[in-house]
């Protein structure tokens, strides 16, 4: 069992396995070899890593992506399927769903980032930029000039 | 997820790598990609400072501004990335002049601007499809771009179909590296210079080929590392006494869709890599039968074979006198998967002589039963056997052991059950018997279809998956068969004319009045319930609200799903719509039954 800690003191013991989804812990461990110290999570607060957990320990028996899969993957179309327990997952607020892409960064969980990342996608999909931005309420910071340049390309955004 | 905006930008606090990823998401959709540019300045930094987002392009053709315009926007992102290019042409307009002339032009002066641009990039080409291109667009298009393609991997070009359909078309491209190309046309043959058709491993052609014997043959002979052929001639058409003299000795894929005579090819071919052969829309005759167990014993590297020949026989295809049969075994040892379908009877002879000692799939229709008995018995690795209108059986035959056999699938007559015993693996169990007289008179008699189906099932404790179409069996008997299937978890109901709202009743869960009384079915999940005359959308709704109603309550039972569509007379679209709300589909359309049948046509 793995001991890890978060930024905010809760701890959580969890099976290597599901601990090693993480390739960051996976590497910590196999510096630290066998150990009962815990592992410091800074980056993540208690109710960000149950929820990143929860994905782990469902996902735990399936192969870790190997480098050769990421390689193949940066060739392949990128589409942006998510599976049916997934989406399930992923069903959250904005606040913990940014949360989490941020923890699967940290943590170096390539496959719930792809989840986390293409859930943001589909949910920018169809929509115009002034829907997106006030969808995630962002500021619209372009300069008059940007502003015309931008008019001009519009025909393209609306061609699917 | 909540849909109100938020208080905080979140998505601005993520680092640049990790939206970078999100965007990466858009690579294929230029709209989406064009629109998040469009959001805030970070944003269009971060996607115009990418080159990989801008390696693939796709350019409608009838797009409000000109596609050589966008073209040149995704190349000064591109860097050298390799490019994928799709360029899409619209249809043409069905009105007479001058409307379509006007079209007409402007697509031909668009072709000609955006093949000047992309001319200048060939060797970056990674990816060129061209979909629904006029011939002439496409002869222009190609004047245009003529030279090395060093990073070509995939060629797709369609032109628009008329009738005559199979244009010759020189492909102007070299290839002088080691590079294997993948190639798909439809409504025209290439033509490639020997440097790119040495490179060349897949076609997949779509043509007539009436009207192009010599340019298919030519494609052929230019091309001898071919690793897959699929030809599909769409309208039929005749080879001829054509000669191939290329062998294909890399080829492991043949399909061969619509061509009557096939023959000549099928001689020509000698690969020792060959692994899959699929034969469809064919006349058969002595030379093809011949043709067809030379190719079966030439390459005893086939894995997958399929050979559905049209229904009819013409005049002469026999001779008056047929050479006496062999009676020599013909073993193929690597044949996993196993398929004769539709007009097998020239093929009856070689099927006797045939043996399988790895199959694992076989796929039989209209061959007699002593036949498929001896493949089947011949077969200790079977796993899946499918079963269409056999023949009768002349005399009795031993039990047929099948240990091994996990989806059962018959169709027609259903006689050869009483062979089969002993499958204790069995999965999924799909019968329709016939629906003609015959099978009308089966009910009541000695063997009504019922005696089948409980033999089938006293047999097989662990199925999964049951599918009954077309079949006279009554509420209360399949009440009965489904109280000794505690594992089913899919159940297929289609056109039988017994089964009413009752059976659905002693599905509900509470349905039972003994205290103790164990649930029917505790694994279902799945119904589908074709045009079954007597089950109403009432009696769905019923079943589905008390399912329903347990999973919630409880956790314990499994929520269904499935289709239903119902006889007009039964049909209520109010409940209809309660039905989706519970997960099940119900099409709006009687047409859209034959896409949910074949959607659905895996039980488990």
């Amino acid at each position: 069992m793995v001991n890890l800690v978060t930024s905010d003191n809760e701890s959580f013991t969890v099976e290597k396995a599901v601990a090693s989804r993480s390739v960051l812990i996976k590497n910590m461990l196999e510096d630290v070899g066998e150990s009962d110290q815990p592992i410091p999570l800074p980056n993540v607060t208690a109710s960000v890593l149950k929820k990143v957990l929860e994905y782990c320990d469902h996902h735990k028996n399936e192969p870790m992506p190997t480098s050769e899969d990421l390689a193949a993957e940066d060739t392949r179309k990128r589409t942006t399927d998510i599976g049916e327990w997934d989406q399930k997952f992923i069903q959250v607020d904005q606040e913990m769903l940014f949360e989490i892409i941020l923890a699967a960064n940290y943590l170096d969980i390539k496959p719930l980032l792809d989840v986390g990342c293409k859930t943001v996608a589909n949910m920018i999909k169809g929509k115009t930029p002034e829907e997106i931005r006030k969808l995630f309420n962002i500021v619209n910071d372009f300069t008059p000039e940007e502003e015309a340049q931008i008019k001009k390309e519009n025909e393209w955004a609306e061609d699917r | 997820m909540t849909s109100s905006s938020p208080s905080r930008d979140y998505v601005s606090a993520l680092p640049e790598d990790v939206l970078l990823e999100l965007f990466s998401a858009y690579s294929e959709d230029n709209a989406s990609l064009i629109c998040a540019s469009h959001v805030c300045r970070l944003w269009r930094e971060l996607i115009h400072g990418t080159p990989v987002l801008w390696k693939m392009m796709s350019l409608n053709m009838m797009a409000s501004g000109a596609p050589n315009v966008r073209a040149a926007y995704w190349l000064d992102r591109a860097g050298e990335h390799p490019l994928t290019i799709t360029i899409l042409f619209p249809e043409e307009p069905e009105e007479e002049q001058p409307p379509r002339r006007k079209a007409r032009n402007v697509m031909h002066r668009r072709t000609t601007e955006l093949a000047m641009l992309l001319c200048r990039h060939m060797g970056r080409w990674q990816s060129l499809s061209i979909e629904n291109i006029p011939v002439a667009n496409l002869l222009g298009f190609l004047d245009i771009c003529r030279g090395e393609t060093p990073q070509l991997a995939t060629l797709d070009i369609q032109i628009v179909e008329d009738e005559r359909s199979s244009y010759p078309i020189a492909i102007p491209f070299g290839m002088q590296v080691e590079t294997k190309i993948k190639t798909t046309f439809a409504h025209c043959i290439p033509l490639f210079s020997s440097s790119f058709g040495l490179r060349v491993r897949s076609i997949d052609l779509s043509i007539n080929v009436d009207y192009a014997t010599q340019s298919l043959l030519n494609l052929l002979n230019t091309c001898p590392n071919l690793e897959s052929l699929d030809i599909y001639a769409h309208y039929g058409g005749l080879m001829g006494d054509t000669v191939y003299p290329v062998s294909h000795s890399h080829l492991t894929v043949l399909a061969i869709r619509g061509i009557k005579d096939i023959q000549g090819i099928l001689n020509s071919i000698t690969s020792s890599s060959l692994r899959k052969l699929d034969l469809d829309d064919f006349c058969w005759s002595q030379d093809m039968v011949d043709s067809f167990e030379g190719i079966l014993q030439r390459h005893p590297s086939l894995t997958d074979v399929s050979i559905r020949a049209v229904n009819h026989v013409p005049a002469g295809a026999f001779p008056n006198t047929p050479p006496p049969p062999s009676t020599e075994p013909l073993t193929l040892a690597n044949m996993v998967w196993f398929s004769v379908q539709r007009n097998t009877s020239p093929l009856h002879p070689l099927c006797r002589r045939v043996i399988l000692p790895h199959v694992k799939e076989l796929y039989l229709s209209a061959i007699p039963s002593d036949i498929v008995h001896r493949m089947v018995a011949s077969s200790p690795h079977l796993t899946t056997l499918s079963l269409d209108e056999l023949g009768p059986t002349s005399s009795a035959l031993p039990m047929l052991p099948i240990p091994t056999l996990t989806r059962l699938q018959i169709e027609g007559t259903l006689d050869f059950l009483s062979y089969i015993h002993n499958i204790p693996n069995l999965l999924s169990l799909e019968l329709a018997p016939s629906t003609n007289g015959a099978n009308m008179l089966e009910f009541g008699t000695s063997r009504p279809f019922v005696t089948f189906l409980q033999q089938m099932l006293g047999q097989s404790h662990r199925l999964r998956g049951l599918s009954l179409k077309n079949a006279f069996i009554s509420d209360a008997e399949l009440i009965s068969c489904s109280d000794s299937l505690p594992m089913l978890e899919v159940l297929a109901v289609d056109s039988c004319p017994s089964i009413s709202d009752a059976f659905l009743r002693a599905l509900a869960v509470g349905h039972s009045s003994n205290a103790g009384e164990t649930q029917r079915l505790p694994r279902l999940r799945e119904i589908r319930l074709f045009n079954n005359p007597l089950i109403s959308s009432g009696g769905v709704l019923r079943l589905l609200t008390s399912r329903s109603a347990l999973a919630s309550d409880t956790n314990s039972a499994i929520r269904m799903r499935g289709i239903v569509l119902f006889d007009r007379l039964y049909n209520n679209e109010r409940n209809n719509e309660a039905i989706r709300s519970l997960g099940m589909i119900v099409p709006f359309h009687e047409d859209d039954l034959d896409v949910y049948r074949w959607q659905s046509r895996e039980l488990v």
